[in-house]
């Protein structure tokens, strides 16, 4: 099993075609714009559309952490020579940028396409909407805090921001529990979807606590006499 | 158990005066006053007679949208709560035989063969607009009966205060029902004022065509200034009670879908926008009306009512 070693070695490849794959909702959508085929209602679809493409990316961005920690889990249990490593995996923290910022991108859609063909860029309007709506202002707040997050989403902010970057991008956690209630609130009686997208959000945020608190525990219980990862 | 055999002779009930009527006597007599010099209508019309609608009143000036939008975009929790599947889930529906009963406080109970009313030669076409709870609408040229006219079939009595209908409960066709998404058979409700309205109808087809099953064949209620799901579909039983009855909607949530679900652009909803609506077809949203549109037809039902109140 030479998995990650193949992947890593055509890594622009493999680049290249995740960019490729990200994009191809985007290009059905323009198609069906173009050839009007979006359905009875068009404006529904497109918010719709846009709104559970932004979700489902931001769901592969978070995964990320487990699947790499998953991948090891695998290729120790078929004892391959190689990519039993957490730094065997790394191609894909890299490749994860790529992924957050898609999910911006359709995130960024799904706003304009309500401010401008929902709501006609009539501010009164909005703003009015925003505050007699629950699921619309925890859905804008999301957004804006998704602002600064892809902002800093490059390398020059990295270094520049040192530590503090970390801080910024665990905004994503928080940002994801307003998306879901975002999502739970626009659902009408007799929806369920939005449910499974919550399982998967538990589960991946369930997974960030246990191993934090899983690495807390072993730094406490660490009295220097041996090697944590060995325990 | 006492068996009471009914003379002809007898009186009926429905043609008692009911007590809130007796107690109103004086202001009867003043009113009468009044109203033959034409100043305002009889707070009370004998159930018997149906008004008849000025038809050129309610011409609609917009474009009725098409066939295809009008049965593929459902809202019918029966088959599904996809308005895209409906179409398709609903092929399986048998709509002949179909009885339709009236029942409750009624003289004359009686049970309809709805293949006998699509027959009637007082179906009329009557082109509405639609407004959904949900944000959108549409332009239905429908053909129906006036509902008053088949409810003095059965002869209401005094104690008619409401009229309830429920759609057909069989969880083997309509594969909605087998979810629990809320209490089946879906049911709801008019005012009797509401339900004798000459714009209230109960839909047999579109377009000319029979009622498609999508569109709650084969019998369906249209009442055009309130929400559309306040049209109930594929109705199997209509009851004339004395208590409000308890529309589906309102059991699932009352806060968002209360009992008269006027179409009114001042009560918001807290997931769609009733300020503007989303006409099928059109790509600028429309501002939407109170009652949408037919304030002229409606708003006196409703007079003295605080409408944010009662929504």
């Amino acid at each position: 099993m030479h998995l990650a070693r193949l992947i890593k070695k055509h890594y622009q490849f493999c680049w290249y075609s995740l960019f490729v794959i990200l994009l191809l909702p985007f290009c059905l959508l323009l198609f069906n714009f173009y050839t009007d085929s979006l359905g009875i209602n068009p404006l529904e679809q497109l918010t719709d559309f846009t709104g559970i493409c932004a979700l489902n990316i931001f769901l592969f961005s978070l995964s990320i952490t487990p699947l790499r920690h998953f991948m090891c889990r695998v290729m120790i249990f078929l004892k391959a020579n190689y990519g039993k490593r957490l730094s065997d995996w790394n191609f894909l923290v890299k490749m994860r940028r790529m992924i957050g910022l898609f999910s911006f991108f359709y995130a960024t859609l799904h706003v304009l396409i309500f401010f401008w063909l929902d709501q006609g860029f009539e501010w009164n309007w909005i703003l009015e909407e925003m505050l007699e709506k629950p699921y619309l202002f925890v859905g804008a707040s999301a957004f804006i805090l998704l602002i600064p997050v892809a902002a800093t989403s490059n390398n020059r902010a990295m270094r520049y921001l040192g530590k503090h970057w970390r801080e910024i991008h665990r905004l994503v956690y928080f940002i994801g529990i307003l998306i879901m209630l975002h999502f739970i609130w626009l659902s009408k009686p007799g929806v369920y979807d939005v449910w499974a997208y919550a399982l998967v959000l538990t589960v991946l945020l369930c997974y960030r606590m246990h191993i934090q608190y899983a690495y807390i525990r072993q730094r406490s219980n660490d009295n220097g006499m041996e090697l944590a990862e060995r325990s | 158990m006492l068996i009471r055999i009914k003379d002809p002779s007898d009186i009926q009930s429905s043609e008692i005066t009911s007590e809130s009527v007796y107690q109103g006597r004086r202001q009867f007599i003043k009113q009468a006053g009044l109203l033959s010099a034409g100043l305002i209508a009889s707070p009370f019309k004998t159930l018997h007679a149906c008004e008849e609608l000025d038809n050129a009143n309610i011409q609609i000036q917009e474009q009725p949208n098409s066939y295809k939008e009008i049965t593929n975009y459902n809202n019918f929790y029966e088959y599904s709560t996809d308005k895209k599947a409906v179409a398709e889930l609903a092929k399986n529906l048998k709509t002949s035989p179909w009885s339709l009963s009236i029942e409750g406080e009624v003289d004359n109970p009686i049970v309809l063969d709805v293949d006998k009313i699509l027959k009637r030669n007082d179906i009329e076409d009557r082109t509405y607009r639609l407004r959904c709870v949900e944000g959108w609408s549409m332009v239905i040229p429908w053909q129906g009966i006036s509902l008053c006219n088949l409810l003095k079939l059965a002869q209401p009595s005094s104690k008619a205060k409401y009229v309830e209908f429920i759609t057909k409960l069989d969880p083997k066709t309509f594969y909605g029902q087998r979810q629990s998404t809320m209490e089946w058979p879906y049911r709801e409700g008019l005012r009797i004022d509401e339900a004798m309205h000459p714009l209230t109808i109960l839909a047999t087809g579109l377009y000319g065509k029979p009622m498609p099953n999508q569109n709650g064949a084969p019998i369906r209620l249209v009442v055009p200034w309130k929400y559309g799901f306040k049209s109930i579909k594929s109705i199997v039983t209509i009851r004339l009670t004395e208590q409000m009855p308890v529309s589906t909607w309102s059991e699932v949530s009352a806060s968002e879908y209360g009992f008269y679900a006027n179409v009114n652009p001042d009560v918001s909803h807290p997931r769609w926008s009733q300020r503007r609506e989303n006409r099928i077809g059109e790509f600028k949203k429309r501002k939407t009306l109170l009652f949408n549109g037919y304030a002229d037809q409606v708003a006196h039902l409703y007079s003295g009512m605080d409408l944010k109140k009662y929504y």
